[in-house]
This record gives structure tokens, sequence and C-alpha cells, in this order.
């Protein structure tokens, strides 16, 4: 049984009167406790993805159809009540900026409090207590006297410290977490990350972490999702993905990381660069970039196939599969 | 690639916040004081650039890297110190007597949406500096040279006439149109500060094979600063590691990963998030980068250091050059109390 | 999301005058107010071809044909919205009175314009002292009431040099004075988006060209804050042609000889009560339905160009 399940999800934004598409026929599940990878450049929609699960899309995009089950309860279709009580408390989110979720005019305690009792009927004095217990879970030191402090007298990987500690007071069975780490530091990005998977593997949290970092998502994540131009491309175990991908743009992107190829060499890139929205090409949307792109790429697009490693949708990988079956059938 | 084309010597830079001159005013014990509080981004920054190395600047945020780039290019004036440019010293220069080395020393920036003018062509951002800095040059020797410089990035030249807006694959294209902007007056130094850290994984392999391969046409010489360690492991000649406005280790790239010494470098470094998952836990550091709003007395890294002992707090450590030739500041490692 | 928005919205967008203009195609209300405004300012060009008499003839001005009721009334059709109480018809006064109104008030703003962008960006990009110096003045300059500043100004004028003289200069006085007062709103609003702009790295960029601060002010940086200020542009004029008007009203305005539609308004609200109200409602129906175009356009561009910016 999936705790979570988008199945043939399309989300569309709408410009004056064009209707583009940011999501194509999105599927995937996650299973509770499970934490899993949505890797992508800027523009692979990978964001819209995660706000699309929590149905937080907002004016030019709408969900165009597809549907999202929680526990097999359907979201796409909840009344705004419905839905704040799944988001919160079912599904949190963290952002990339933690001041976007952090209100400045009021104490860390007032909003951690605030947040615990607008979910359940408890007292001050009990609230408060959870949320220093829960300051003190994500290890920031003092929670007494940061409950009393606002916001931008924190630095910034304390803010995101706050931000999971809010997440964690009502005990959510899924984190969809936007880039968590990308605006600090890389020894305070460590130290985020570590905190992350501790909490999701004590609390048996289900994590939905997005990110284009490759190296923060083989830390953490079980499964991984690489996006392109809001369709999944690749899908499967991180570390087989890492060490052996298959779709030729998660070949790409991993060859071009600095250091895939020695120092001082040239560094393997891929040409062009993301189509934006209005600009989506026919067929496979990777053909223009792909250096094995065929006629039929152009033409048509690749449904998702089990290459033994991993999901993929790409034609190469379905050729070849049709190969060895053929040989192995020569052969018997 | 022996000859010091930049130095820079007890580079200090001083912000002061209060900016209104009724606002530094204090009312306290009866009296009225003047007071001006402090931001200390450099504390004695000792550096040479060798002609046509690349020398990476890391560091976290609020280091001052993006200081000194900017101290360097005379974008702020430094409190003390002094840079030379091939041995003429140029930072108290006006800006009438910088012009020269404005055409040597040029510099890339960060963000690829906001270093371009919004309201100039690709045509009119290239042509103002040429023939600003070439008055002599005729129409169509500008036209060549923008015609020439476009395809050198790997631009087309027919696309001159649009705005930075309406290149589709906008990030990269706007970082190739910075860097020849950067090129277009021919200079023989770039400052980059952070040029790929908005850029996506596979656009930063093209603007940094890019970059790359006009180093070694043109011979420059880049200071090229960076919080992607990945980065600099791949590009960098020298790698200069900062914190709070001090340089605590300086060493060649194959020394400073090879064996890292600071035991700031030595976090840093273990922080990585690296593909392969054999790698060692990071090492935690204790709290987070302090704001440097009084100068620091003894070390810098005092505040977070494992190894920090009374001699840390009191008295700040020099440049030590180490047997395999890079330099660390660091009072454990002078005394060996590192390696027990 | 951030990227998401940049990535739809960029492609489509153009150049700023064409994204003004395919706005304008798409609202029906803007439209209108342009219209109407540009059909003021082609009447206005065209005064003296479209009146039906010659305001600089002598027999214009006759007694005889005073408070003549417009056609509808009287079905008198030579004079088609009735005449004023010295006899001239009102349809050719009031061509020649928007085409001041409108003169007044364009050039007013222009000096407006002129004034407040320079010291605005002089400030914003040099700040400093000069900033603090330039922007205290301009609270000064606010802290007087504009309106108190032109009637004082004007009432001495007509006393030291008396009213012939002041008649003969009556529109360039009036141009400067309106001018010359509201230059700090201008100032302001240049300032606040330089503010904002300097921080922006393409100015960096020109800075280490080794560019002057003029060129990087004037080519860098201004046509990157001129949203604003065509926003303002607009609804200036309208201010300053109802500044006119009421100075006019005043009797510190153009004179009757040569009457704006304020004067005329003045003029004829001495009629009002006596039977004879079109001296006064006509004009004054002109001079709302102007203000009223330029206040819809100008809250339009401003929606248009700046959709942060909520109304007040």
């Amino acid at each position: 049984m999936n705790l979570l399940s988008v199945s043939h999800l399309h989300v569309n934004f709408q410009v004056k009167q064009h209707s583009l598409p940011a999501l194509i026929d999105v599927s995937f599940t996650l299973n509770r406790g499970e934490r899993i990878a949505i890797v992508g450049e800027s523009g692979a929609g990978k964001s819209v993805l995660g706000f699309s699960i929590v149905n937080l899309i907002s004016k030019p995009g709408y969900i165009k159809s597809g549907s999202v089950k929680l526990d097999n309860k359907e979201l796409t279709k909840m009344n705004l009540r419905q839905l704040q009580e799944v988001r919160g408390k079912r599904i949190a989110m963290i952002f990339q900026d933690p001041m976007m979720t952090l209100n400045p005019v009021l104490t860390i305690g007032q909003q951690l409090v605030e947040t615990i009792r607008s979910h359940t009927k408890i007292n001050y004095k009990d609230a408060r207590n959870i949320t220093i217990e829960k300051l003190h879970n994500v290890q920031i030191s003092s929670p007494e006297k940061r409950f009393d402090q606002y916001p931008h007298e924190l630095s910034g990987g304390m803010r995101q410290r706050v931000i999971i500690a809010s997440v964690l007071l009502l005990n959510p069975d899924i984190i969809i977490a936007d880039e968590p780490t990308t605006a600090l530091d890389v020894t305070i990005q460590a130290e985020i990350l570590q905190l992350l998977l501790a909490i999701c593997r004590d609390n048996g949290v289900a994590l939905v972490l997005i990110s284009h970092d490759l190296g923060v998502v083989s830390k953490v994540a079980e499964r991984t999702l690489v996006m392109y131009a809001g369709q999944i491309v690749e899908e499967g175990p991180t570390l087989e993905i890492i060490n052996d991908p298959q779709h030729p743009y998660t070949q790409g992107l991993l060859n071009a990381l600095p250091q895939m190829t020695l120092p001082g060499q040239r560094l393997n890139q891929i040409k062009g660069s993301m189509p934006s929205l209005t600009e989506r090409p026919t067929g496979c949307a990777f053909h223009p970039r792909c250096p094995y792109a065929t006629d039929k790429c152009r033409q048509e697009s690749p449904s998702f196939i089990y290459s033994g490693v991993s999901s993929v949708a790409c034609f190469m990988i379905e050729d070849m599969i049709d190969e060895t079956d053929r040989d192995e059938d020569e052969q018997l | 690639m022996t000859t010091p084309l930049i130095q820079i010597r007890g580079l200090e830079k001083t912000f002061t916040t209060n900016e209104s001159w009724l606002g530094q005013w204090r009312f306290r014990r009866g009296k009225f004081s003047k007071q001006k509080s402090h931001v200390h981004a450099l504390n004695g920054v000792d550096l040479t650039i060798y002609q046509g190395e690349t020398l990476c600047v890391v560091g976290e945020t609020g280091c001052g890297k993006s200081t000194l780039a900017r101290v360097i290019m005379g974008l702020a004036a430094p409190s003390a110190g002094e840079i030379d440019y091939l041995a003429e010293r140029i930072d108290h220069l006006n800006d009438r007597q910088r012009m020269f080395f404005r055409r040597r020393m040029q510099m890339v920036f960060q963000n690829p949406y906001a270093s371009l003018n919004p309201r100039m062509t690709v045509y009119q951002t290239l042509s103002e500096p040429i023939s600003f800095h070439n008055p002599l040059f005729t129409q169509s020797q500008v036209d060549e040279k923008i015609e020439e410089l476009l395809e050198s990035v790997g631009i087309s030249a027919s696309s001159s006439n649009r705005y930075p807006h309406e290149f589709s694959g906008g990030q990269r294209q706007r970082q190739r149109i910075s860097l020849a902007r950067a090129l277009s007056v021919e200079p023989d130094f770039i400052v980059a500060d952070e040029p790929l850290s908005a850029l996506d994984v596979s656009v930063q392999a093209q603007v940094l094979n890019l970059m790359m391969d006009k180093q070694e046409e043109r011979n420059l010489s880049y200071l090229f600063i960076t919080h992607d360690l990945a980065v600099v492991e791949h590009f960098a000649t020298r790698v200069a590691v900062m914190y709070l406005g001090r340089i605590c280790e300086l060493s060649s790239r194959e020394t400073l990963f090879g064996s890292p010494k600071h035991p700031y470098t030595q976090a840093l470094l273990s922080a990585i998030p690296r593909l392969d998952s054999n790698t060692a836990e990071p090492i935690r550091l204790i709290g987070e980068v302090p704001t440097p709003t009084e100068k620091p007395v003894g070390c810098v890294f005092q505040a977070r250091c494992p190894y920090a002992n009374q001699r840390c707090y009191e008295s700040s450590p020099a440049m030590v050059l180490q047997t395999d030739g890079s330099s660390v500041a660091c009072h454990a490692i002078e005394e060996g109390r590192l390696w027990k | 999301m951030k990227h998401l928005k940049k990535d739809i919205l960029h492609p489509i967008s153009d150049t700023r005058m064409s994204h003004i203009w395919s706005g304008i195609i798409g609202d029906k209300l803007a439209v209108l107010a342009l219209i109407i405004f540009a059909f003021y300012c082609l009447v206005a060009l065209l005064a003296p071809l479209l009146a039906p008499f010659d305001v600089n003839d002598v027999h214009f001005m006759d007694l005889l044909n005073a408070e003549i009721a417009p056609s509808w009334i009287t079905h008198d059709y030579r004079f088609l919205l009735g005449t004023d109480a010295q006899g001239r018809d009102l349809l050719s006064v009031i061509l020649y009175g928007t085409r001041l109104s409108l003169t007044i008030g364009i050039c007013a703003v222009l000096i407006q314009a002129t004034l407040g962008i320079c010291i605005g960006l002089v400030a914003g990009y040099l700040g400093g002292r000069i900033d603090n110096f330039l922007m205290r003045c301009a609270d000064i300059q606010l802290s007087f009431s504009n309106m108190m500043v032109a009637i004082v100004f004007l009432a001495i004028f007509q006393s030291l040099f008396g009213m012939a003289l002041y008649q003969q200069f009556a529109m360039i006085i009036l141009i400067l004075v309106i001018g010359l007062s509201e230059w700090p709103l201008f100032a302001r609003t240049i300032r606040a988006s330089v503010l904002a702009e300097k921080q922006q790295e393409y100015v960096d960029a020109a800075r280490v060209m080794g560019f002057g601060s003029k060129r990087i002010m004037f080519r860098h940086i201004l046509p990157n804050t001129l949203s604003p200020i065509l926003v303002i542009f607009t609804i200036q004029i309208a201010n300053a042609i109802i500044a006119e008007a009421a100075l006019s009203f005043l009797g510190l305005g153009m004179p009757s000889s040569e009457p704006s539609l304020g004067a005329l308004i003045s003029e004829g609200f001495a009629y009002m009560f006596s039977g004879s109200w079109w001296i006064c409602v006509l004009p004054s129906v002109t001079l709302i339905i102007l203000i009223l175009a330029m206040n819809l356009l100008g809250d339009w561009l401003r929606d248009h160009l700046n959709p942060k910016v909520y109304k007040d």
C-alpha cells in the first residue's frame, strides 16, 4: 500500500491564450518512510511537482488532469478545508528560503506555538514545552533563548533548523523539501542534510527531496527521479542511477560534474540548454541535445521501460532491450 | 607563470553600517556621543596572483571573498593596504588614472540576469566598451570586433541585435555575453565573482569550458571566487581559503585537496557532498560564521576551531610556509598540536 | 516557482513600447482613455483649423451676441455651443482653451520631469551628503503647499510688474510656477528606483569598464527607471492642468483675453445661476473628461508596468 501515489499528472500554465504544459504525465509512488529525490535543472518542473502534490499550484498554473492520492484519498478534488487539514498535518513543506515561511514580526516561539494550537487543542504551556523539545531535537543550542528571538536574529542555518522543527511539530507523514540547502554554505548544508536524514529515519517520515545537486541527493535519497522539461525521464535506486545512468540526459548531467573529469581537462558538456515552456520540441523533449537522437526520437515520445537498472523513457534503451531479447530468443 | 601580475599586501576593508549622520549620534548617560558600527570585511589579506594562473578563493558566505574582488577591481576603496598591478600601485588611483588598468583587468559577475543591462541589445552592450576604450576605431572596425567576440564565445553574430531576455536558454547565453563583454577590452586578468553559482550543472560545464578555452587562447589570469569546491578542484592552479576576512590557507590545488592542513580547510573539504558513498562523515564545526563587527583579536577561526588554545585567542597566526609548498596560518600547526 | 515565472514571461515580453501597446489593445477602458486623450491632443493641435471663428479677429467679441444658449436650445446654428458673456463663440473658445491648458500642462510637467530626473539620478547614484542635501530640499519644497507657493508668487509678480506685463507673459510664468513646484515627486520616485538599480550587477560592470558617472547615470540606469516615470508623467499632466485651472479660477491664471479652460470656468461661474449655465458647464465638462482620461491612462499604466504596486 503506497502512502502517496501520483499518477498521470498533467499541470499546465495559462499564459495569455496559450496553455503551456509544465508537467506531462508524471507518475510515481512513495512508500511510508521512504526517501526519494526529484532531480533536475531549473525549469525542469521539479518545484511545480512539489507544489502540485499538495495542490498548492497557484494562478497561471492549474492541474489539467491526473490524480494525487494520499492513503487512497484524492487530493486534487479536495476542498480548501480538507486540503488545509492535509497540508502541515500529513504533508509538510520546507522551502529554500526559510523567510518565506517565517513571519518576520513574530518570535520563533509565537509562530511555532501558533502552529500547534491551530491544529490541536492544547494549552499554551504544553505547546511551549513541545516546541522547546522539538527545537532541542533539531540541535538548536539553548532553545529556551531562541524561543523568544525573532527570525532575523538567527543565521540562515539556524532558521532552516527552526523550519524543520516547525514541520516536526505536527508529526507529518511526508516532508517535501524544496532545495532546502541551496542557500546555505557547504558546512551548514552538510549538517542540515544529516539532520533531515536522522529525523526521517527516527520518526519514519517519508521525504521528497527536490534538488539540482546530485551530490546532495546521493547522501539522502534511496530512490531518485530525474526530471527533464516537465517529464520524468529516469527513475530508480539512487546508487544505481549515479553509478550506471541509463538515460542520455542523466548520463550528461553526471558527466558534466567537475569531479567526473581529470583536473584541468575540458568538462563533458551537454550542448544547448533546457527548452522553455514555450519552445518544447516534439517527440522526446531531450532530442535536440541528445547525442544518440534518431528520427524516431524527433517524432514520437518514448514511454517508460525497465532497463534492468532503472526505469527509463528512452528509445535507445528500448531498442537495446529489444535486441537482447531477440538475441536470447535466437540462442534458445 | 612566475611573473607576479597582481600583488596584494595587507589589504583591509571596513564598512560603516550607520549611514545617516543623525543616526550616528547616541544619547547615553546624559551625553550625546558619536558612534559608528563597523563590519570588518577584510582583515589583512596578502595574495600574489601570477601570470597565466587561476587562483581560486574559497570561503563561506560573509568571509569577504566578494569584497576582495570588489576592492581589487576598484569598485570599493580599501581601508588599508596596497594593490600592485605589475609593480605599479593602483589602489589609490582615481577614475581617470585607473582607465589604463580598466582595460587590463575585467570582471565577470554572478547573476546572469542582473549583470546585463536589460535595456541594451547585445550589440550595444559590447560596442559601448569597445568604442569607449578605442576612440579611434571606425564603425566597421567596431562591428568586426563584435562579430569576432561573439563568435569566440559561441554566439552567432546574427543575434547581436537581440535583447538579453530574447535569448532562449537564458542563463547560458547571458553568461557568455558577460564573458564577451569582459573580453571586449582585451584584458589579461579577469576577476570572476561566483560566475557559476547561479547556473545549472549542464550549463556550468559549458561556461567553465569556455573560460578555460579563453585562458588558453589569451593567456588570461583568473581570480576565481567561489564556494563550490568541486569546481575549484577541477579548475584551480592555486587555492586560497578565506575565513572572516583573512586567508588561512594558500596552496596548490593538488596539495590542498591531497592534504588539507588548516582545521577549517579540513572541515570545508569533508563537507562537500560527493557522489561516491564511501566518504567519511563531515567534520562538524561548532556554531556558525560570526559577523565581524569587532576587529578580530587572535586567530579568526578560534570561535569554531576544535584545536583552539589560549594562544589562538590572543595573537593572530602568520602565514607559514610548509614543506610541501603550501602556506598555512595556524598556531596549532606551527606547534605541531594538530598531529597528536 | 521563481525560475518558472521568469521562463514563462521572458520570451513573450518584448521591448517596453510594444509591451505597453499590446497591453493597451487588450483593455477596453485603456483604449477608450487613449482615444480620448489622442482626440484632445488632435483638437488642441488643430484648433485654428477647427474653430468656426477666428479668435484673433476684432469682430470675434460682439456683445450683441452675448449669452446665446447652445444650438440645441435656440436652434441658432451660428453658435453650436452658444456664446459667452462677451459674445464669443463658446466652441471656438473651448477649443483654444483646451489647446492652452494642454500646452501649459505638458510643458510644466516637462520641466518637473527634467528637474526631477536630474536631481533624483544624482541623489540616488552619488548618495551620501549630496543625496541627503537634495532630498531635504525636496522635503522642504513638499512641505509648502504647491498652490500656496503659486498663489504667493503670482500675486507678488502681478503687483510688482503690473497686470499688463503679467498678461503678456502669463503662460510662461504659469508653466514655470507649476513646473518648478512639483519636481520632488519625480525626484523621489527616480531616486528610489535608482537605489534599486544601483545594486544590480550591470552597473558594477559599467563601472569596471571605466565609464564615467554621467554616462552610467543617463545611459545605463535611466532607461531602466523609465517605467515609473511614464506613470507619474501621465498623472502629473492631469494634476498640472488642474493646478492651472484652479489658479485661473482664482484669477491668477490666464487673462480673460486669452482664456484657458480654467479661466473660462471662472468667468462662466458668475453666470451660473443667472440662467446662462452653459458658459460654465461646457468648459467644465471638457476639463473633467480630459482629466478623467489622463488619470485612467496613468492608473492603467501603473497597473500594467508594475503589477506589484497596489492601488492606493
